[in-house]
């Protein structure tokens, strides 16, 4: 492409935004669109992997404990329910701390994956605690993105949410408010 | 006294070839013995054009001579009281003169021959030819064509980052894949429509969206 003519595309507001240039080439078109069912499956499945993970770890070491305060006779695995529990709970709550800082869960942030609202800003914190609690309860509303037409999962349709491919890594910004009483006054 | 020849009367001197030629012959005159009278006559003529040719001579020369330096000193004169310069702007059409002079030259071929470019970009001040270049832009342009992100990744990006995009491709080439399939067999003909509001939206955004999008940002 020669500049003339990547000029008449910044002309019509159709270069790129300085920040998309840190995408690989081939994956720049599909960023601000709505991923399909198998990046978010995967991106669940990695979000639920750390969750096991964590109450693995979180099981061991309880277990560890009482081992040496109450002496019980070898290493007691708690109930598999207080498991499922501490997991959901772990779930929900990486879940609605991702969505509402970043927009994206730790398998969001792996998969390049953002989750937005109808108007494509980022969830409050209800938006965000609903929407896990949704999630958490109902994985099986993702196979709707298998057969939506808009790559929308039931939670999507319910919520009016947007699961987005975003590669882009950005810093919070600061509100502008902020920006302008940080200036130093003439 | 003339005499018209027919090629055959001529032909035995061979001093003429061809045929049908026609060879007018002028006798010399009988010489005869010239009378006092005559010779006096004759004498006085020739002295009397000798005479003329003479005068004329000098006269010629000494009007030329005249002339030569009358003439530039009185168009002197004559220039000095005229406005020469008012005349040709007052009389003569310099816009068509102009015209026609540059209709009939090469302008760029003359430029290009006759004028020192190299010299002229050497004193040219360029910080105002700088500040009309979209700088940006161009910064932008040369970034993507160069794909400075890719050599960047390339040089400090491990494998892990080489890894996690070549999984996210490969689940979005499943995803696409799945969606065809799915498509297929619900008998749709038109393409799902993913593009959603957010601040990654890309070229490809719906007029109202981006709207939406700008009034976002």
């Amino acid at each position: 492409m020669k500049f003339s003519e990547y000029e008449s595309l910044a002309s019509k507001g159709q270069s790129l935004h300085v920040d998309e240039t840190s995408v690989p080439r081939e994956a720049r078109p599909f960023q601000g669109h709505r991923a399909g069912a198998v990046t978010r499956g995967l991106a669940a499945l990695i979000d639920l992997g750390l969750v096991v993970v964590t109450v693995v770890i979180i099981n061991a070491c309880a277990a560890f404990l009482r081992f040496i305060i109450v002496r019980t006779a070898g290493m007691e695995i708690p109930h598999i329910q207080w498991s499922i529990a501490l997991g959901a709970i772990l779930l929900w709550a990486s879940w609605t701390w991702g969505w509402a800082i970043t927009g994206r869960s730790f398998g969001g942030h792996i998969m390049g994956l953002r989750v937005v609202n109808h108007a494509g800003e980022q969830l409050g914190w209800a938006g965000a605690a609903v929407r896990a609690v949704f999630c958490a309860a109902v994985p099986i509303g993702l196979v709707w993105a298998f057969v939506s037409r808009k790559n929308r999962s039931l939670q999507d349709i319910v919520m009016r949410t947007s699961v987005i491919h975003d590669w882009v890594m950005t810093i919070p910004s600061v509100p502008e408010e902020d920006q302008r009483s940080e200036e130093p006054a003439p | 006294m003339l005499k018209v020849a027919s090629r055959a009367d001529v032909a035995h001197d061979g001093a003429m070839s061809g045929s049908a030629e026609l060879v007018i012959v002028l006798p010399q005159r009988p010489q005869q013995a010239l009378g006092p009278l005559e010779s006096l006559l004759s004498a006085v003529g020739g002295a009397a054009s000798t005479i003329a040719v003479a005068v004329d001579r000098a006269v010629s020369g000494a009007v030329n001579e005249t002339l030569n330096r009358v003439v530039p000193g009185a168009l002197a004169l004559v220039l000095d009281r005229l406005d020469l310069t008012r005349i040709v702007l007052d009389r003569v059409d310099l816009n068509r003169v102009v015209q026609e002079t540059l209709d009939q030259m090469d302008l760029t071929e003359l430029v290009i021959n006759r004028v020192d470019v190299d010299r002229i970009v050497e004193q040219a001040d360029l910080g105002p030819i700088i500040d009309r270049l979209p700088l940006i832009d161009l910064a932008n342009y040369i970034v993507d064509e160069i794909d400075l992100p890719r050599i960047i990744r390339e040089s400090t990006g491990g494998i892990a980052t080489d890894a996690m995009n070549a999984a996210r491709m490969q689940s979005i080439g499943i995803d696409q894949a799945i969606a065809r399939v799915t498509d297929a067999i619900l008998l749709r003909r038109k393409a799902r429509a993913t593009t959603a509001p957010g601040e990654a939206a890309p070229v490809s955004v719906v007029p109202e969206e981006s709207d939406r999008e700008s009034e976002i940002r």
